[in-house]
């Protein structure tokens, strides 16, 4: 192919990709957009600058009449899940990685794959049998069944992460430490767990980030009292569209954004479906 | 096991000496991580008992072992349409991230800036799903963007209702699983030899034909991987049809959402949730192959 071909074919792909990326974040450029326009909702091109909708979700925040009740309430539930979530889902996972990765035994494989299960299994399904379940074993709180669900949900990805640092760690380290007369549990404690802390980190991170912002299993779960943020918002979309809405949303992402932008330096997005570095 | 009772010979490297950090009862490892998968499980097998038992108006839900859920499945004719809408819907949103994201993932993986391109592809995957939908709500309304485009340059006379229509809620599934395209196929173009390439256009083969008889074949496992998935994880979608479907677009998981939350039908909704799981779990499966080490399968 001649030079002057090549070039060309480089420029569209270039402007292709530009078009295509345009597309992926228009919806929170928008939103962004939405939450500084100076009327009404949402218009095209936005009619001016205003700072309104952030002091009405200030108004929100405080809580005065008026206003849809208990944001900050909702705020404080999603987080807190998320911190339970994480929490379990850590344990569980870091342990059953390192199961995985240094035990052979028959059947691994199929074993490997039944704890990525929740990934692809239908959320919504996971909500309603969940649902199910609950309803017919009586006493069990809202916030544990939302506990419960939200390891489920997050379970995988601390897998996923863990076993990817494990595969990077140098085990010669922790020949040394049992050379030098560590016993297993000191090796494991000192060694290994300091050495795949990267990818418990970035598990954590994704735990909390996925359970924060899950709504499919929670909305058929969560119970008067205990209503997270994504069923929150969702209450708000129902019956009006205003714009303070977007004024939460552009800071939610932009919360999501910082996250993600750390994150990424420890654990590369893509690794978590698969993409190699 | 039987090999690491064997001494190793004092000559062998470190390496091969390797003894492996081995805690005692490694079965406790995987007591956790079982608890928790077996309470999906069971919540599993719950659904499963519920989908055959009796619904009347009266009791709501009667114990019983019926088979009349999923005949009601094939005969219902509601059911029936809001499986082909599905079916529908994701063969569309499918096709769409095939054509537009092929191309995509061929720029990316040819691209210096791949780590970057790779953030922004998923970045919006992580971001709550009310919200993302709350961005097309945005976008879409009868003053948004949407329709400022296409009126602006006279594709539509005048601003249309997009909300609350089936179009809608295809735009933000195939928004929304884009990267479940792209990134097995950028993953797949990424590990082809470049060398190939090369050979055929030294052996004077036109850019055209270089792509369809090398680059193309090369990068089919990424491709199927990538449909298997979208079209799985499309038939399950549930926010997008709930938010931007507004009531108008039927689809599987709105009358599951119904039956569980409106009529209270519990046993024909787990009948119908008890489908869609096969369904999905069966395209995966058949699919394992193409999808290891390509998607969240692992290695």
């Amino acid at each position: 192919m001649n030079p002057a071909s090549r070039l060309w074919g480089n420029w569209l792909l270039a402007v292709y990709l530009i078009f295509f990326f345009l597309f992926l974040e228009s919806p929170l450029v928008m939103i962004l957009l939405t939450s500084m326009n100076k009327g009404f909702g949402v218009t095209f091109p936005p009619q001016g600058l205003s700072s309104q909708w952030y002091l009405r979700l200030w108004d929100e925040i405080r809580n005065i009449p008026g206003v849809k009740p208990d944001l900050v309430r909702a705020t404080w539930t999603s987080a807190w899940l998320g911190v339970s979530a994480m929490g379990g889902s850590i344990v569980a996972g870091v342990l059953v990685a390192f199961g995985l990765h240094r035990y052979r035994f028959p059947g691994r494989t199929v074993v490997q794959q039944c704890f990525l299960l929740p990934i692809l299994f239908p959320q919504i399904v996971t909500g309603v049998a969940l649902a199910l379940w609950f309803s017919a074993v009586h006493g069990v709180p809202v916030w544990a069944r939302l506990v419960m669900a939200h390891l489920i949900l997050t379970l995988p990805y601390v897998v996923i992460t863990t076993t990817a640092s494990l595969e990077t760690l140098d085990q010669r380290l922790e020949d040394a430490a049992m050379n030098l007369g560590a016993n297993p549990l000191q090796t494991f404690w000192h060694i290994t767990l300091p050495g795949i802390r990267s990818g418990i980190i970035s598990g954590a991170v994704f735990a909390w980030l996925i359970s924060f912002a899950n709504f499919t299993v929670t909305f058929f779960i969560y119970g008067s009292g205990v209503r997270p943020l994504p069923v929150w918002i969702y209450e708000v979309l129902q019956y009006l569209l205003d714009p303070s809405l977007a004024a939460l949303s552009t800071g939610l992402v932009l919360l999501t954004l910082t996250v993600l932008l750390i994150l990424n330096r420890v654990f590369a997005l893509g690794r978590l479906m698969g993409q190699r570095r | 096991m039987q090999q690491e009772q064997v001494p190793p010979p004092l000559t062998a490297s470190l390496g091969a000496a390797r003894a492996r950090v081995r805690l005692p009862w490694p079965v406790l490892l995987f007591v956790p991580a079982l608890l928790i998968i077996v309470s999906l499980v069971i919540a599993f097998l719950v659904l499963l008992r519920f989908s055959f038992n009796h619904w009347d108006p009266v009791h709501t839900m009667v114990s019983s072992w019926t088979l009349a859920n999923y005949v009601a499945l094939f005969s219902n004719p509601v059911v029936g349409r809001a499986f082909v809408n599905t079916a529908r819907i994701s063969a569309i949103v499918t096709l769409a991230c095939v054509v537009i994201g092929y191309p995509a993932a061929y720029g990316i993986s040819r691209s210096r800036g791949r780590d970057v391109l790779i953030f922004l592809l998923v970045a919006p995957l992580m971001i709550d799903a009310l919200v993302r939908a709350y961005g097309w709500f945005v976008m879409l309304g009868e003053h948004g963007i949407v329709n400022a485009l296409l009126t602006g340059v006279h594709i539509w006379r005048g601003p249309r209702r997009l909300i609350y229509t089936e179009f809608a809620v295809e735009l933000e599934l195939i928004h929304e699983l884009m990267p479940f395209m792209v990134l097995p196929v950028a993953n797949v173009l990424d590990r082809t030899d470049p060398a190939l390439r090369e050979a055929a256009m030294n052996l004077r083969a036109s850019p055209w034909r270089t792509f369809v008889h090398i680059t193309l074949p090369l990068s089919l496992p990424g491709l199927v991987a990538g449909i298997l998935l979208v079209f799985a994880l499309s038939m399950s979608a549930f926010v997008a049809p709930l938010v931007l479907g507004g009531g108008n677009v039927l689809t599987m998981t709105m009358l599951i959402e119904q039956q569980m939350l409106t009529t209270l039908d519990w046993p024909l909704g787990s009948a119908q949730s008890i489908v869609l799981v096969l369904v999905v779990l069966v395209v995966l499966a058949v699919s394992r192959r193409q999808l290891r080490g390509t998607a969240v399968f692992g290695r």
